[in-house]
């Protein structure tokens, strides 16, 4: 261990804080802390695997896996410590000290002790002081006192964010299987934890490793930080640190001291051998300057020196900037056009013309919105209720699926509707009536329709713009007719017949 | 760079602010007693309730919906950026530029939540932020807001009980901190260790010792003459 080589900094940090330090410990490594995760825990899992599909204890396969994963621990707890004093995350060599690291951690693996609720800060006192029996006992007492506490905090934390992130990669699994085979596996996603198949187990035992990789070297970097964070502060490892480093620059500073008093000593020898008479704490204490000091500093000496100092060739850098700046007359009468040059009365030439030109675009802008507002009169028109431009019987017709004139329609509408319900074309009836009533609705009552009106705007305008009898009628024709036309469904004879009855009685005043 | 938990940031006055971000533990040790809060708190209140027959029911739908989406936001803008839960871990949200959280970082961070808890259990939420930088959950990314360790009011210990010793050498801030620091920590440190690391600076300041080191320390926190 060697403090001056320390890859991170070092403060007594709040115990939480501690934990979090622990976590950038694993970031930074990441990459091959999950190396050597993945090598020595898929072993394992593959183990586990085996047992599952190939022998009948496939029952203990989760605990198999669970019981050895602290070897894995042990690796990262080897690469972040040796990371914290500077050396390389050397996975070759970490994986060669599997086995030593799985012996020295044993009490962790097949004893209850795995069940140790301090797990994370208890196993580096075990692999990295190396201590056994009572002398580890007396050292996790020493560092218990501080943080067992929070060494089950993080355990309870991170146990239950495992479950949490086992659950939540189960439902994620779930939500894709498609609803054609989900009631296969039972009524709620809460069936696919009673399964008893080895398919089932195996995927339980695959979510857990899945959970446990996301978590696992967070949880063990986080009791690390603890450990590392107690024993700063029981042995002061940051003020060493700072010490050390103190000392260091000491070392440098005095020899760059040396070098300039070398250069500046013909300049001030007086002063040097005063300073080595006076006693630096009488110095502190005396307010009122020295009167040795007060000799020498007079402007005599100091003056001269100054001047010497600044004639020296390095603080000869003077420097020519060139700059812009705009010359102000203050005779008003220069400021007319004929003086102001030629490339002046062109700028402003071109400025008018640029703004003449914005001005024209922004008339034309104008117009075209006017000209799209007069296009589009039949879309709004209809909405003012104004008095027509022209008269209802000169207006054009235009609904969704092309121009309704009178050319299409039969002469006497009711009489086309029924003798074409009787022969059995009920969609052509149903379409005459339709369109016969949209056609009487303009012509006679002077609805106005927006352009290209579906069956929905017709009813809209028709019921804004007549009385409310005629425009339920006129729903009840269009109810009918969407109904058969697009919904493909037979109207029944008697609501059809009905209509016949009914319609000179509300668009019928032109037959 | 060496690494640290804090988080820094420079102000526009040139003033450097370290902000120590809490991570995974903390935040989800805090969100536990925040649920437990809610949930008692609902389940009491369900009961008294039930008295009013239909008219509990609909009081106690619109708490559920209040307590659910406003519990955070409301002590988060009225609490100093800390909900119950996070006030007992010492933990508080601020925004990721030091300001105290506003409303719409509130009400954004909360809302997003809902992606966090996805797909239940507050897996998204959970993996967000172990990978992001400053340990921030989608919402807070998406707000701007981070989670930092409250500071906490530390009764200030003083150096232990020895004459002030003048310090002969120029030091910097940094370097006088550790030595006040030392002042400050030499009684909690066992006596061996403290010689060994007062030993250190012998090259620098001959023959000092803990004793001298503590009168150094003495010096520099401003005391002349010990009570």
């Amino acid at each position: 261990m060697n403090l001056e080589n320390v890859t991170v900094e070092l403060r007594p940090r709040s115990e939480w804080e501690a934990t979090d330090f622990g976590a950038r410990m694993i970031r930074r490594d990441a990459r091959a802390i999950y190396l050597v995760w993945f090598a020595v825990t898929l072993p394992f899992l593959a183990l586990a695997l085996l047992l599952i599909f190939f022998t009948p204890y496939g029952a203990w396969a989760m605990l198999l896996y669970w019981w050895f994963e602290p070897v894995a621990d042990g690796a990262i707890l080897r690469i972040i410590s040796r990371r914290l004093f500077g050396e390389d995350a050397d996975i070759a060599a970490t994986l060669k000290a599997v086995p030593r690291l799985a012996w020295l951690n044993r009490i962790f693996l097949l004893t209850p002790y795995r069940l140790h609720f301090a797990r994370s800060v208890a196993m580096p006192v075990t692999q990295l002081e190396g201590l056994k029996g009572s002398a580890r006992r007396a050292r996790s007492k020493v560092l218990n006192m501080k943080i067992f506490n929070y060494g089950i905090g993080i355990t309870a934390a991170y146990e239950h964010l495992v479950l949490a992130l086992y659950f939540g990669i189960m439902l994620i699994g779930y939500a894709f299987i498609p609803d054609a085979y989900r009631h296969t596996l039972g009524d709620t996603w809460l069936e696919l934890f009673w399964m008893e198949s080895n398919v089932a187990a195996a995927i339980g035992l695959l979510t857990f490793y899945l959970a446990q990789t996301a978590l696992q070297p967070w949880f063990v970097g986080a009791g690390f930080g603890l450990y590392i964070n107690c024993r700063t502060q029981l042995e002061a490892w940051d003020i060493e640190v700072a010490f050390r480093r103190m000392v260091q620059r000491r070392a440098g500073a005095t020899a760059a001291i040396a070098v300039l008093a070398l250069l500046v000593m013909p300049l001030l020898s007086p002063p040097v051998a005063i300073a080595q008479e006076t006693d630096p704490d009488v110095a502190e204490e005396t307010a009122e300057p020295d009167p040795g000091f007060a000799g020498f500093w007079s402007d005599d000496v100091v003056v001269p020196a100054l001047e010497s100092v600044n004639a020296s060739e390095a603080l000869q850098t003077t420097q020519r900037v060139e700059d812009w700046q705009r010359i102000r007359t203050d005779d008003p009468e220069e400021e007319t056009s004929k003086d102001r040059g030629w490339s002046r009365n062109m700028l402003d030439a071109f400025f008018e013309l640029f703004s003449r030109a914005i001005e024209f675009a922004l008339w034309i802008g104008v117009a075209i919105l006017l000209l799209i507002v007069f296009l589009m009169r039949d879309r709004w028109l209809p909405y003012l209720g104004l008095p027509g431009a022209t008269a209802p019987s000169q207006r054009r017709i235009f609904l969704a699926g092309g121009e309704l004139t009178a050319e299409q329609l039969p002469d006497d509408i009711v009489a086309a509707v029924r003798s074409a319900w009787r022969a059995g074309r009920k969609r052509e009836a149903l379409s005459i009536l339709y369109r016969g009533s949209v056609f009487a609705a303009v012509r006679e009552y002077g609805v106005r329709l927006p352009r290209s009106a579906t069956e929905g705007a017709c009813v809209g305008a028709v019921t804004a713009q007549t009385d409310t009898s005629r425009a339920e009628f006129f729903r009840r024709v269009v109810h009918l007719w969407v109904r058969c036309a697009y919904g493909n469904q037979d109207p029944a004879e008697d609501a059809v017949l009905l209509l016949c009855d009914e319609w000179p009685r509300h668009f019928g005043a032109s037959q | 760079m060496l690494l640290d938990t804090a988080y820094n940031i420079g102000t526009p006055e040139g003033v450097e602010l370290r902000l120590p971000v809490a991570g995974l533990a903390p935040r989800s040790l805090a969100w536990l007693i925040d649920a437990l809060i809610k949930f008692l708190s609902l389940t009491v209140l369900s009961i008294i309730l039930e008295l009013l027959g239909d008219l509990g029911t609909g009081i106690y739908l619109l708490l559920i919906f209040g307590l659910l989406w406003f519990y955070n936001v409301l002590f988060e803008i009225f609490n100093h950026g800390a909900t119950p839960g996070k006030r007992a871990l010492g933990i508080r949200v601020m925004n990721a530029n030091g300001t105290p959280v506003g409303w719409s970082g509130s009400l954004l961070r909360n809302l997003i939540r809902v992606v966090d808890a996805l797909p239940g259990c507050y897996a998204f939420g959970c993996i967000a932020v172990l990978l992001s930088r400053q340990f921030q959950r989608l919402g807070d990314l998406a707000a701007g807001t981070i989670v930092v360790y409250a500071p906490r009011q530390t009764v200030g210990s003083k150096p232990g009980d020895v004459p002030p010793v003048p310090l002969k050498a120029h030091l910097s801030l940094d370097e006088q901190q550790a030595i006040v620091s030392f002042g400050e920590r030499a009684n909690f440190l066992n006596a061996e260790r403290a010689e060994e690391l007062a030993a250190i600076l012998d090259p620098m300041l001959d023959g000092v010792d803990r004793n001298a080191l503590v009168g150094h320390a003495n010096w520099l926190i401003g005391e002349r003459k010990l009570p």
